[in-house]
């Protein structure tokens, strides 16, 4: 099966990051829904609702308690975050399944999803310290994700190596 | 541009139309076009050797360099 084109491997994983898409839009929907009613529950009579628990688990209904709120508003950032990073990807995709990979767009995606996903690391490092406090140091560098960190600075590479192609696609589209 | 393609000029010499020399060296009219115009960014020798060929003249009678600022690299202008 091809890589590139119609009916190759990319056409596939276009279709899964399609799904993937919807699915992180509804996800965003039911916690902004969330996020909501928890601010208006924390706003009238935060007790009242402090022991509604979805069925069989101990996850409350609604977030009332400060922590609560703080590790839900990063989820949905953290949602928000995988929207912009799928959303981009879906559009190099479409760039794939053309057949046309190096165009200096892809090159912004990139850097975009690059961003994303260090406003996503970053801010679940903050909530972590938000819920459980600053750890003391030693404690900190077992929080940080070198992996990804380091998944992040390969993306930014590659947007440069994008750029490089789109510049050598230009380059060949006006040779004679 | 500083290196300018005569190529208007030689066609007019050989009396021969753009048409022609594409189907003869087989380049696309619109390749010719952005050659004849001065915006392609390179030329293969095996282009040129095909419109020497062709046009029964010396490289010299086809590009021509003219003084004038550098050409300026593409990428820093469209960044």
């Amino acid at each position: 099966m091809r890589t590139l084109g119609p009916h190759s491997v990319s056409s596939v994983l276009k279709i899964i990051l399609d799904v993937v898409f919807v699915l992180l839009f509804v996800s965003i929907l039911v916690l902004g829904a969330r996020a909501l009613l928890s601010a208006a529950a924390m706003a009238n009579n935060p007790t009242a609702f402090a022991n509604w628990y979805f069925p069989h688990t101990r996850w409350p209904v609604l977030a009332t308690t400060p922590r609560a709120a703080a590790a839900l508003v990063t989820y949905c950032f953290n949602i928000l975050a995988s929207i912009v990073v799928v959303g981009r990807l879906r559009k190099i995709f479409v760039t794939l399944v053309a057949g046309a990979p190096f165009q200096a767009q892809n090159a912004r995606r990139l850097r975009v999803i690059g961003l994303a996903l260090m406003a996503a690391e970053v801010s679940r490092l903050a909530v972590r310290a938000l819920i459980y406090g600053v750890p003391a140091t030693p404690r900190l560098w077992f929080e940080i994700n070198f992996v990804g960190w380091f998944s992040i600075a390969v993306i930014f590479v590659l947007a440069e190596i994008f750029e490089e192609g789109a510049r050598l696609r230009r380059e060949a589209e006006l040779t004679i | 541009m500083p290196i300018r393609v005569n190529l208007d000029r030689v066609l007019l010499d050989r009396r021969m139309s753009l048409t022609e020399l594409s189907e003869r060296v087989g380049v696309t009219i619109a390749n010719l076009s952005i050659l004849k115009t001065g915006k392609a960014k390179a030329i293969r020798f095996s282009t040129l050797d095909a419109l020497c060929r062709t046009l029964n003249c010396q490289p010299g009678e086809l590009l021509q360099w003219e003084p004038g600022p550098p050409v300026k690299d593409e990428d820093a202008e469209a960044d």
